[in-house]
């Protein structure tokens, strides 16, 4: 997710003021500290006009 | 009328002062002016603390000012299981000491009682709740 952020040349508290969330919670999604709920993982999705798959993928490095 | 975030932010010290000032009161009603006097200081003290607190950014001022996300909520829950598990222990143990101590009176195990109450009647409320 990291890298889908920076594509976009968001910082962490940009995202989280666009999805109603704190840079500390983006902070924990990217490093993996927190599993983010399914609306706010679709949310996340829309947001970089991806997938949820594509977006957590613990198989893909971001 | 305060904006959502100000009035989100005063409700913790907000509620910190009424049940402060109420044990506060009680004490002065039974004649204990010095505990009345500490519990209003330690009160004013804590609401003032968490007023602060709650006005810088961070995982603990969004908690304390009841304004937070799903992870901070998440964390919220957490805290307040892990603090009713260490007080049913603590009185849990505290009740042990009243029986072989030969007391008749038992608060500890009323308060066993009322936690092993809520947490079941909770379980039958909060699993028919989305």
């Amino acid at each position: 997710m990291r890298a889908s952020r920076k594509a976009v040349g968001l910082s962490q508290g940009d995202l989280g003021v666009a999805l109603g969330v704190s840079r500390q919670t983006i902070n924990a999604i990217e490093t993996g500290r927190y599993l983010p709920s399914l609306p706010l993982a679709l949310g996340l999705a829309r947001y970089f006009k991806t997938t949820v798959e594509a977006l957590f993928d613990p198989t893909e490095n971001d | 009328m305060l904006p959502t975030r100000r009035r989100r932010r005063a409700a913790v010290p907000i509620g910190v002062m009424v049940i402060g000032t109420g044990l506060a009161g009680a004490a002065f009603a039974g004649g204990v002016q010095g505990a009345a006097t500490g519990i209003l200081l330690a009160t004013m003290l804590s609401a003032v603390a968490i007023w602060i607190l709650g006005g810088t950014g961070g995982d603990l001022a969004a908690i304390l000012r009841s304004d937070p996300d799903e992870r901070q909520a998440q964390i919220r829950l957490r805290a307040g299981a892990v603090t009713a598990v260490v007080l049913f222990i603590i009185c849990g143990a505290m009740a042990g000491r009243t029986f072989a101590q030969g007391d008749r009176a038992q608060p500890y195990l009323d308060l066993c009682i009322v936690a092993a109450l809520a947490y079941g009647t909770s379980i039958l409320w909060l699993k028919h709740r989305r």
